[in-house]
């Protein structure tokens, strides 16, 4: 918006015109429809949560005695070619006098099926680069050895393996590269 | 995050009253059975059963709550992960409890005796490390053999014999690079399943990350505040006998 602003002013200096005038006019019009559907989306961001949130109960992915106390869109596998989103599910069962936590990393097909489940404790998923999701701390599938810090994904995402990097060895460069992780 | 007052005061009222002992002989028990039964897995630390004392007053809420006479431990609680594993024999436990303690989790699982020891049970579970290894058949020590025939490859053959992969590569290390007609394989009856390949360091972190799961972010400091703060200043002793 503060773009179009500076565009309109400038070149209303340089003209002195009725026709001038209308051809700013037509520019900063212009401006403003290719800007107003990002405008729209931030006035009524997509929660794609409450998509996602109904899709995992529909599957019955979410136990409805627990308590769902975060839901969110990590990033989406690129697996043979086909996008796979993958969602991090943070759940309590309430206790006498402590919750006991249920966390899980769930990876979805394009159609937001599960097809994986993996489950962690205090790590955290951070982002995806083409198959492979990067976690914080050490994760082992389905409780068995090895365990790593990279899972790498197969078969339409169901099959995953373990791998471990040094995690001052992540492949992603840094912020201001303007190639930040969006994958 | 801070322990709130309220825990606090909570768990500081057991210094004075005994009934938060109640269960103690219990634990000590289970505890020492199950260090008896798993030292000759590697790696293996004994556990200190007063942890698992201190879990329970974390946990319950003491005598005075309603859960201290029913699932005191909350093993069971409705959406309890916990609860779901060691009924279902998952993650290896099957490995950690005895069958007793398997079936009567099934159906007593409110009574306070079966909770605690399904809580050490799946204790000891989530502190284990696992591996899917060739288990040979401890009912059959014969060396079997097998002739090589055309078209046959090792999964096939492992398939075919009751055997795994991994038990004919390591009998017959040839075999790992081909195979051929007229080779003969020695192997083993055996099947792939889990077993402990060593153990987490025991710490009341680890607890809170494997046991609580990361739910209570104060868990740990909470088990650190009874072991430290609370039992020192116990009027009784910490010896169930």
């Amino acid at each position: 918006m503060m773009k179009t602003e500076w565009l309109g002013a400038a070149q209303t200096a340089n003209c002195a015109t009725k026709h001038c005038f209308n051809v700013v006019m037509i520019v900063v019009a212009g401006l403003l429809a290719i800007t107003s559907p990002a405008q729209g989306k931030e006035a009524n961001p997509l929660n794609d949560r409450q998509i996602v949130l109904g899709a995992l109960l529909k599957s019955g992915a979410l136990n409805k005695d627990r308590q769902l106390v975060h839901l969110s869109h990590v990033c989406n596998l690129q697996i043979d070619g086909r996008q796979f989103p993958v969602v991090d599910v943070m759940e309590l069962v309430p206790g006498a006098a402590t919750p006991r936590g249920v966390n899980r990393i769930i990876v979805l097909t394009d159609g937001l099926m599960p097809v994986q489940t993996i489950n962690y404790t205090t790590q955290r998923p951070l982002f995806c680069k083409d198959q492979r999701l990067f976690v914080h701390g050490d994760i082992m599938i389905g409780e068995v050895l090895p365990e790593g810090n990279v899972l790498s994904f197969s078969g339409n995402g169901r099959n995953v393996s373990v791998q471990q990097i040094d995690v001052n060895k992540l492949p992603i460069p840094a912020t201001g590269t303007g190639k930040p992780i969006l994958q | 995050m801070a322990i709130t007052q309220n825990w606090k005061d909570t768990v500081n009222s057991g210094i004075n009253d005994a009934r938060w002992d109640e269960y103690d002989e219990l634990i000590e028990k289970e505890v020492n059975g199950l260090n008896l039964r798993l030292t000759g897995t590697p790696q293996f630390g004994k556990l200190d059963w007063l942890l698992i004392k201190s879990m329970l007053w974390t946990e319950s809420g003491g005598p005075d709550n309603a859960s201290w006479k029913k699932r005191v431990m909350q093993i069971g609680n409705p959406g309890d992960p916990a609860y779901q594993v060691m009924k279902d024999g998952k993650e290896g436990s099957t490995l950690i409890m005895d069958s007793a303690l398997q079936n009567d989790l099934k159906t007593l699982i409110d009574k306070p005796e079966v909770n605690i020891r399904a809580a050490i049970a799946y204790l000891y579970t989530r502190l284990a490390k696992f591996e899917i290894q060739s288990i040979p058949d401890p009912k059959d020590a014969k060396i079997y053999e097998y002739e090589v025939k055309s078209g046959d490859n090792l999964s096939v053959i492992a398939s075919k014999h009751g055997t795994t992969l991994d038990d004919l590569q390591s009998r017959n290390p040839a075999a790992k690079v081909m195979i051929k007609p007229g080779q003969k394989l020695k192997y083993r009856k055996a099947k792939m399943g889990m077993v402990i390949v060593g153990w987490r360091t025991i710490t009341t972190a680890e607890i809170a990350s494997r046991y609580n799961g990361g739910g209570d972010p104060d868990y740990g400091s909470k088990l650190d505040y009874i072991l430290k703060d609370v039992f020192p200043k116990l009027k009784r002793s910490l010896k169930s006998n």
